[in-house]
């Protein structure tokens, strides 16, 4: 009898357990499509002091503290709540708040490959911000982050278009022309000249640029060359074909020719910058602060030109920049859209962050700054020439919501090729496998 | 009910469930519902903001999923050798310890432990500095004898087992404490007793210490066990899964399909995976024990 009772009582709990989950699973849509506007009306007249909490790293926050104390100048009521927060805190902070919105700042930085992500999984999780972004004025590889589904979930910021820095010193002593690098198969010939030449301060042959095996980072570019993604326009993978087996097949050759020196993780990528063990790192437009800030001793040493291009492609490449996204429950939606514009297409401030921090501006009108011709006295010759140039030849690659995913498991595929010898078209059709095991349907 | 005096909300029938309602509340809050809140949530996708049933769907691409298999793969090699390695190596120090020859107990018991208590990420941040190819201190000191420095993150074996060296040296202090509890409740009678029959040492240890632990290495071994099915921290500072997912663990795996993919009844089917295996060893383990005992 007793024993039946309390079974009983247990299937009970477990089945309004059950129920509450159910509930829950969809009825949190409702309440939050609610939300936006409820929570406007009620707070947007809000006479008096206001404070918006803002997350962001590094001299992304730096860069927003200046903006704020200009903004503050015409918006004396405005006040700021600067929380500084590593990638890694404000990802596992939306993906567990971002359907509430509780417990989540106003005004959040978010880098752009990850952002079209959490817009697909959370559509209501971001403020709307088309009335404020004017598409036409910024870098169209930035836009495709910033706009999903026909709503603009993010606000764009810095972008990162591609360039490659390399050491004047090491090539003049290789006798190598800079200029005469037109191509990858170039570089590799180049880099045999250079190794065989040049010693590091530490006495090692200088090798000719930095290559993570266990990363995309190299086939990425090559294959961004060539105008292609890991998804076509419908979201259908397209890993194995013509211009990613390409892609790979020169990555492979450029790994195999041996002129690369291995690094494992950001903080080995650099040292090759401080222990000056590379001739050429081709990367993004915020280098230059890491260049800066790690080897001052190297001023001067460094110029920048084009990447390397490949046979067939006409595109350059965009790695990384971040954008600003607002949380849709916010008490002061329209605050936060007028700081956001503000800060993000003030020319001022754009240049003055490009100068003090390296966050090269996606906002096409700051452009015609004299900095753009004028350069970094850091650099010899001008050291934003070929990035200029770049932002305005980047392939137009559909965002996906599952690129982070796609590009870890693509990583993998990578490192079979580079460390176990592994043929690309095989590994590439078996990733394309998966890829449709997992988002095919 | 009727048989109670009126007026007392708490009386003798319920007193026990009021006072334990406290701790149910919050087991059933804490984990009963996120148990069940799971189950359910790998029957579902996250989908625009909103969950929708897709039924076996989740468990489905999971048996198709090759990174699940080799995560799986790499938990089996963390558990087939460093578990028993780790234990051995605890018992054998644990019986060093108590052995009456050896000055300075505190001490060795003390550094012994103490890597148990750093923070699993310092910890994992040292050895990555270690294990460097260039310029780590382990390499340095395998040149030293002449031997050549080995890439540990590069290749996939040389990888696994840097894992392997760290938990290893996390995790040996903490099962050697337990057992030294162990060894020390064994009454002192017993191993006089077989000295004066003349039992060497080895017999004693074979024939009388490791039967009176027998539980407790037995509990050390489950713990262990589902420890390292649970693994995450390490590979995921040390070498991030790679290279090739080799030393990718399911709990890193389900990390990353639930906080970094945002697949949420994904991870969730992962999980529940994982929990099957946890509870099959756990039984087996048990079982092979429990036989042991009627024998």
């Amino acid at each position: 009898m007793k024993k039946s009772r309390k079974k009983r009582l247990l299937a009970t709990a477990v089945a309004i357990a059950m129920t509450g989950g159910l509930l829950a699973g969809c009825g949190k849509t409702a309440q939050t499509e609610a939300g936006p506007a409820g929570g406007s009306s009620s707070e947007k007249s809000g006479e008096g002091d206001i404070t918006l909490a803002v997350w962001a790293w590094d001299v992304a926050l730096m860069q927003l503290k200046d903006c704020a104390a200009k903004y503050q100048e015409e918006h004396p009521n405005v006040k700021f709540d600067f929380v500084e927060m590593g990638t890694d805190q404000v990802y596992k902070k939306l993906s567990t708040s971002l359907s509430t919105g509780n417990g989540i700042a106003d005004i959040i930085q978010i880098e752009g490959d990850v952002i079209t992500g959490y817009e697909d999984k959370f559509p209501e999780g971001f403020l709307d911000l088309s009335d404020i972004l004017t598409t036409d004025d910024f870098v169209q590889s930035k836009i495709n982050e910033c706009v999903y589904n026909g709503k603009t979930h993010a606000f764009p910021w810095d972008a990162g278009p591609m360039g490659f820095f390399y050491r004047t010193d090491y090539f003049e002593q290789a006798g190598v022309e800079a200029g005469s690098i037109k191509t990858w198969d170039d570089l590799i010939e180049a880099g045999k000249k250079v190794e065989a030449v040049c010693k590091t301060p530490g006495g090692d042959p200088v090798k000719m640029l930095p290559v993570n095996p266990q990363r995309t980072n190299l086939y990425t570019m090559i294959r961004n060359e060539l105008g292609t993604g890991l998804f076509d326009a419908d979201g259908k993978p397209i890993v194995n074909n013509d211009n990613s087996i390409k892609a790979m097949e020169k990555a492979k050759q450029i790994y195999d020719s041996g002129i690369c020196l291995d690094y494992n993780g950001w903080d080995e990528y650099e040292q090759c910058v401080v222990n000056e063990s590379v001739a050429c790192i081709p990367e993004a437009v915020w280098m230059i602060g890491t260049i800066k800030d790690k080897s001052p001793k190297t001023e001067g040493k460094w110029a920048s030109i084009a990447l390397p291009a490949i046979d067939g492609g006409k595109y350059s490449c965009n790695n990384g920049g971040s954008d600003l996204a607002a949380n849709a429950k916010t008490k002061y939606p329209e605050q936060v859209k007028d700081f956001i514009k503000f800060a993000l297409t003030d020319k001022e401030l754009q240049i003055a962050g490009l100068e003090k921090y390296g966050l090269y501006p996606s906002y096409k009108p700051s452009y015609d700054a004299k900095i753009f011709t004028a350069g970094d006295p850091f650099f010899s010759g001008n050291v934003y020439a070929p990035f200029v140039e770049a932002s305005n030849n980047i392939a137009d690659i559909p965002a996906s919501p599952n690129v982070l995913e796609a590009n870890d498991e693509a990583a993998v595929s990578c490192t079979q090729v580079y460390l176990n010898g592994a043929d690309v078209k095989q590994t590439f059709d078996a990733l394309q496998e998966n890829f449709e095991n997992k988002y095919g349907h | 009910m009727k048989n109670h005096r009126k007026g007392h909300l708490i009386n003798k029938g319920n007193a026990p469930y009021v006072l334990l309602a406290p701790t149910i509340l919050i087991f059933v809050l804490f984990m009963i519902y996120p148990i069940i809140r799971s189950l359910y949530l790998s029957f579902f996708e996250l989908k625009s903001g909103c969950y929708q049933f897709v039924g076996l769907h989740n468990y489905i691409v999971l048996f198709h999923d090759r990174t699940f298999y080799k995560s799986l793969f790499n938990t089996v090699v963390y558990l087939v050798i460093q578990v028993p390695v780790m234990i051995l190596l605890a018992l054998a120090i644990a019986v060093l310890i108590e052995e009456k020859f050896l000055r300075g107990k505190a001490f060795f018991r003390t550094s012994v432990f103490l890597p148990s208590i750093t923070a699993l990420v310092a910890y994992a941040l040292v050895f990555k500095v270690l294990l460097n190819g260039d310029h780590g201190l382990i390499n340095y000191v395998i040149e030293l004898f002449g031997a050549k420095g080995v890439n540990w993150f590069y290749g996939e074996w040389s990888a696994r087992i840097a894992i392997i060296m760290a938990i290893t040296w996390r995790w040996t202090g903490y099962n050697m404490i337990i057992l030294l509890a162990g060894i020390q409740s064994i009454p002192d009678s017993l191993q006089e007793a077989a000295r004066i029959d003349g039992a060497t040492a080895r017999q004693r240890f074979v024939y009388i210490t490791v039967p009176m632990v027998k539980q407790i290495i037995l509990f050390c071994t489950i713990t262990s066990t589902i420890g390292t099915l649970q693994l995450f921290d390490e590979p995921f500072i040390l070498t991030s899964g790679g290279p090739n997912n080799a030393t990718i663990t399911m709990g890193e795996y389900l990390y990353d399909n639930g906080f970094r993919y945002l697949k949420f009844g994904y991870a969730s089917a992962i999980g529940y995976v994982m929990t099957i295996i946890i509870f099959l060893l756990s039984a087996l383990q048990f079982k092979a024990t429990a036989k042991g005992d009627t024998d």
